[in-house]
This record gives structure tokens, sequence and C-alpha cells, in this order.
């Protein structure tokens, strides 16, 4: 899911970083104005959770890979702001520390992973629980996490069928991206209704938090 | 209030130093490769990278690109993470505070 460098033109790079820049800024002042003591934990711990669970690629049947991405977790436990500044960090640390996805595909990645992904997961979890209760609200994590994936490599197949670097229209490189992401999506689901399905057990306080 | 994030990480630690090798072996011995990669080389798209990163791809110094090189990067990585996201955290918090005795 991490764009590179070297595959989207610098026009697409500055635009998204434009977009996620702007949004992650609002997202960061408004975790700053709203986050009280249970946050801080969960924050650090989703975090690192999430670095650690995109490290771990699986070998899937027709010789692709796929990895949890995380975004839509984000989004379901701290919101889809507080969510948004999670993934910000894991995806800045993983393009400078370890070059995992590209410094001028940043912007680009933040808008694919940190924003619509929270999101997506975020109003999934919280529609689906509103109407249906416990299990609606994991029927909407294991959507939330099916989509978010969905969405992000929507938009990815749009920034790369979008950038001048190379002569493929979105025509083609959307289904392409989407093609792939219907299945590993379902990773993200599952990781996400095992997760939900522990801390409704055995620590209910944290669904109690705030979301931002 | 740390308890549990101390104890999460500690988790996470042993979770790498299984699931890392178990995950590469089952790469080496299925194959396969991440879905945008499959995309961009059926596009003919090349990586051109404009900076190096100190841990490129979860290589370590002194431990070259093997699954030991990636157990002990990915480690650093959640280290890095947590403890950069519990200093921003720390920092809305405080920085609030810090704001709020001011005015």
């Amino acid at each position: 899911m991490h764009i590179p460098d070297g595959y989207l033109d610098l026009r697409i790079c500055i635009l998204f970083y434009v977009l996620s820049g702007a949004y992650i800024i609002f997202s960061t002042w408004r975790a700053g104005r709203l986050f009280g003591d249970l946050h801080i934990p969960l924050f650090a711990t989703l975090s690192a959770f999430i670095f650690a669970g995109q490290l771990l690629n699986w070998p899937i049947p027709g010789g692709t890979t796929a990895h949890f991405t995380g975004g839509s977790l984000a989004g379901i436990l701290l919101g889809p702001f507080g969510g948004a500044s999670a993934m910000a960090v894991v995806l800045v640390v993983q393009a400078l520390v370890f070059g995992d996805g590209g410094i001028l595909a940043l912007g680009a990645n933040l808008w694919n992973m940190a924003v619509i992904a929270p999101l997506t997961g975020f109003i999934t979890y919280v529609v689906l629980g509103k109407i249906f209760g416990r299990s609606g609200a994991l029927a909407g994590a294991f959507l939330g996490g099916w989509l978010g994936a969905v969405l992000a490599s929507l938009f990815a197949g749009l920034q790369l069928g979008l950038s001048a670097i190379f002569l493929y229209p979105i025509t083609i490189t959307v289904p392409a991206m989407v093609f792939y992401h219907l299945g590993f999506g379902l990773i993200d689901g599952l990781v996400n209704i095992g997760v939900l399905m522990y801390i409704m057990r055995y620590h209910p306080h944290i669904l109690e938090i705030p979301k931002i | 209030m740390f308890r549990g994030l101390i104890l999460t990480i500690t988790a996470i630690v042993a979770a790498i130093i299984v699931l890392v090798p178990a995950s590469s072996l089952l790469l080496e011995t299925v194959g396969g490769s991440e879905g945008m990669n499959i995309v961009a080389e059926k596009m003919n798209l090349s990586e051109k990278s404009v900076y190096k990163a100190p841990f490129q791809d979860y290589t370590f110094p002194g431990l070259g690109e093997g699954v030991d090189a990636s157990v002990v990067s990915g480690i650093v990585g959640v280290f890095v993470v947590a403890v950069l996201a519990l200093a921003l955290a720390l920092v809305f918090k405080e920085g609030r505070s810090w704001f709020s005795r001011r005015a």
C-alpha cells in the first residue's frame, strides 16, 4: 500500500502534501484540545501495535502478499482525527527511519492510510454500532477494515493514474489497485474484529474513551 | 496508567520475535509480492529513492538484510513509534495545561 518515490509526479505529491497536511494539522490541534489521561497510553500502544502489524507480510494464494494496515482500527478506537494522528506517527517513522514509503509520496500515503482509512473505520463502526448494538459494532469494525483498505487502494490507484510519470489512465490503475485490495482488506477486517472482541471482553473501558 | 502500555509493548516485541521469522519463512517457501509492487511492475514503474533511511527496508547496520536484521529493526521501530507517540500525546496534554495556567 505504501507508494515509494518515483511513482508519483511532483504535482500530485504537492497536492496530497497540502490536503493531508491540512487534515493532520487539524487532527493534531483537535487531539491537543481533547486528549485526556486515558488517551495517552492508548495512542502510544495503538501506534506501536499498528507499526508491528504492518511489519508482517503474509503470502496469500495467487503470488501476492498482504499485511494489516491498521488505519481503520485507529479510527475505531481513537476517532477519525485521533486515529489520523496515530497513523501519521507510524507513517512518518516508516518513511524517515525505514524508507518504507517515499518521502515525496508521504502526503499521498498519509491521505490513503491516515485520512481515508480511519475515517471509514470510524463511520462504519459508529453507524452500525448505533443501529445494531454490540453485533453491529463488530460488523462495522469488520466492514470498516475491509472498506478502509479498499478505499485507500482506490485513492492510491487515482494518484498513480493521475500522475504524469507514466501513461496508464485511472481506468486501468484504479481497478488494478482495488482488485488486489478486495481480498487484502479482509485481513484488516478480521484483525479489527479480533482486537475489538478482546477489548470488549477484557478492557471494555477502552471503548468508553471519547473518540476524537 | 502506563502499566498496560508497558505490558502491551512487551507482548508486541515478543510477537515480532516469533512472527517476523515465521512470515519470512512462509514468504521464502511460498513466494509472493505485495499488490502495490505487482501493479507497479505491470506498469513498468521503477522506484527512485530521494532519501536513504538509517534502517532502509528494515535492515540493521552490522546485521545486513536477513531475518535477524528485520527482527531487530522491527523492535527498534516499535520503540521509536511508542516513544514518539507517547511524547506527542504528553505534549498535547501538558501543553494545554501549560497554556491554561498562563491564561
